[in-house]
């Protein structure tokens, strides 16, 4: 029955349908919207977030003390050289400084720039980097958050920073870090590592922490234990560790959206399977007539497939579009808020678009086959009674 | 040819609301005919014309409609029966009223696999029979009794069936238009086809091209 007059009927009556179906039309869109937005926003912030770690390295070692962070000796750096496996060991300045007249915080993070592993990381984050330039003298490079900051209060070309000790240094912005690597560079400060220890009232044999390297990935989890064995203080942290932190930050809020998703959508199938429960006596007596001239039950449910088929794919698409459109070209407003609410600055990070194919199969499947299912069952059992009672 | 043998009805069966419909019909209406149904209201004539539809299966008995016993056909045969055999007239027309006339009587062609072309040719010739083509692009909530029972009969003659059956034609038409459902019959006629009215309306007495009238009583021949 599937030819061209059958598929020009079934328009003509999606076309005399359309007042029934726009209300489920429309839901159906801001559900999908709803939800794909969630989706896309989490993967898409995930696949950043591996992106950027993967520069990371391979583990951090910090120093405890009473379950705090504390600055961590120089002198391990030597004793960590000597563990089999262990690369690039290196000693790391960061902190927080806090921002005055917004009381707000930036992370400081200093960096040796003869470091070859911190100068390539440099490059990638900062595409105008020359190095000789910037090692002219005392320059910084800052996030777009502190940028905008800066902006706001006029520090367009340096920024006066005050030591723990009272001292005043001025320092000039060199460059801003691009959009794309905000997510986790939004709030951060570079500066060259001696700069840093004195803004942040650091040691000079100390550090924040110290990063290192174990190339061979069978190495990694014995290199992890030799370095606790060298101190019972310290605390080893790995790259994976680090990922599994921030994804699973947001897993648990994709999760909660998830969660209150089914519910929605569960309600949504309930009132659609009532709304056509209560099929009006205009509904039933088209469907009788239909009967009536020699369609089969059959051929009535493919009709009904079909029409709802179309409503489904049609508000499916377009609740996917607009959320592509919502979260990679409007930036996801209010719901960016959500799920980088973490950070102490405004975000103006660029979400990388990447569309998850299998997930957005998954769902078209979990949403328009219940969808078709509480539709068809009672057109089914219309479709089985009785003509003449029907009609009647 | 249809043949009714020992035909039973009994709605709600074996529950306090019973009720015969129709007891021990029998009756034969030969081909190319025109036979008149008479009765009151709850005589059974509806049931009967059901039945012969195969719109309804009857509790027993048995029907044979050119040699096809269509008493306890399945769905799908059932409707393939009604779409190629039977032309079926409702009382109240039943026509689908978000639809136009045109759209109206293709419905019974969409379940054929024709082209479109074919679709049209028979819509239209079936509007011409019917004398409706002027109104072919008018939606049905926008015409006359008269011209919707004309929309209801082009649609019962677009698949070209032989066997057409009307449950009170003239029930929800006046006068002037009853008579010309009366000259209709005439062209039925000379179309070749079998025709079965059920009424109670006695202006059928005037037409000459009635073969037999059966009258019904309570569920049965008399």
């Amino acid at each position: 029955m599937l030819n061209k007059s059958f598929y020009s009927f079934l328009f003509l009556m999606l076309f005399t349908h359309r007042s029934k179906h726009f209300s489920i039309f429309v839901i159906s869109i801001i559900l999908v919207f709803i939800l794909s937005s969630v989706m896309f926003i989490s993967t898409s912030l995930s696949k950043d977030i591996q992106y950027t770690l993967n520069s990371q390295p391979d583990f951090v070692v910090q120093k405890m003390k009473a379950g705090e962070v504390i600055d961590i000796d120089l002198s391990l750096i030597e004793k960590i050289e000597q563990i089999y496996g262990v690369k690039n060991v290196t000693s790391r300045v960061y902190g927080k400084y806090f921002f005055k007249p917004l009381k707000q915080s930036f992370t400081i993070v200093g960096v040796d720039f003869f470091e070859e592993q911190n100068s390539k990381n440099l490059k990638t984050l900062s595409k105008k980097l020359d190095m000789s330039k910037f090692l002219e003298k005392e320059y910084m490079i800052i996030g777009s958050g502190v940028k905008k900051l800066f902006d706001k209060f006029k520090y367009d070309k340096s920024y006066f920073f005050t030591t723990p000790l009272g001292e005043s240094i001025e320092v000039e912005i060199y460059d801003v870090l691009d959009d794309t690597t905000s997510l986790l560079s939004n709030d951060m400060i570079i500066l060259p590592k001696e700069l840093a220890k004195i803004v942040l009232g650091l040691d000079e044999f100390k550090a924040s922490d110290i990063a290192l390297n174990v190339p061979n990935e069978l190495e990694r989890a014995n290199a992890k234990v030799e370095i606790i064995l060298k101190d019972d203080n310290l605390r080893v942290i790995s790259k994976d560790d680090m990922k599994s932190y921030y994804l699973n930050l947001f897993n648990y809020k994709t999760g909660l959206f998830l969660v209150l998703y089914i519910v929605v959508i569960l309600t949504f199938l309930l009132i659609l399977y009532q709304r056509y429960s209560m099929i009006n006596s205009s509904d039933k007596k088209e469907i009788a007539i239909l009967k009536a001239v020699g369609w089969s039950i059959k051929d009535i449910l493919k009709l009904k497939v079909f029409e709802n088929f179309l409503v489904a794919f049609f508000s499916f698409s377009i609740g996917i579009i607009l959320s592509f459109i919502y979260i990679f070209v409007a930036k996801a407003p209010f719901l960016m808020q959500i799920f980088l609410g973490f950070s102490n600055l405004d975000f103006s990070y660029e979400l990388t678009p990447y569309i998850p194919f299998g997930s957005i199969v998954t769902l078209f499947i979990f949403y328009v086959v219940p969808f078709l299912c509480v539709i068809l069952i009672p057109v089914w059992k219309i479709a089985t009674v009785d003509v003449i009672k029907s009609i009647k | 040819m249809i043949e009714v043998k020992n035909l039973y009805k009994i709605f709600n069966q074996n529950k306090k609301n019973e009720f015969t419909a129709l007891e021990n019909v029998s009756l034969f209406i030969p081909k190319e005919q025109i036979v008149l149904l008479k009765g009151v209201s709850g005589s059974g004539k509806s049931t009967l014309l059901s039945i012969i539809s195969s719109l309804q299966k009857p509790t027993s008995g048995d029907v044979i409609v050119d040699g096809e016993h269509i008493a306890k056909l399945p769905d799908l045969h059932a409707s393939k029966f009604r779409n190629e055999k039977i032309g079926y007239v409702f009382q109240d027309f039943n026509l689908i009223n978000s639809l136009n006339v045109f759209h109206n009587v293709m419905t019974p062609l969409i379940v054929q696999n024709l082209s479109k072309d074919e679709i049209k040719a028979k819509v239209i010739n079936a509007l011409s029979l019917a004398n409706i083509k002027h109104k072919k692009d008018e939606f049905v909530s926008n015409l006359s009794g008269g011209e919707k029972q004309r929309v209801a009969i082009a649609r019962a003659l677009v698949c070209d069936a032989n066997i057409l059956l009307f449950d009170e034609p003239t029930a929800n038409l006046d006068k002037q238009n009853s008579l010309k459902f009366l000259s209709l019959l005439e062209d039925f006629k000379k179309l070749k086809k079998t025709v079965i009215i059920a009424t109670h309306d006695s202006i059928f007495e005037q037409s000459n091209v009635i073969f037999e009238t059966i009258n019904m009583q309570d569920g049965k021949i008399v």
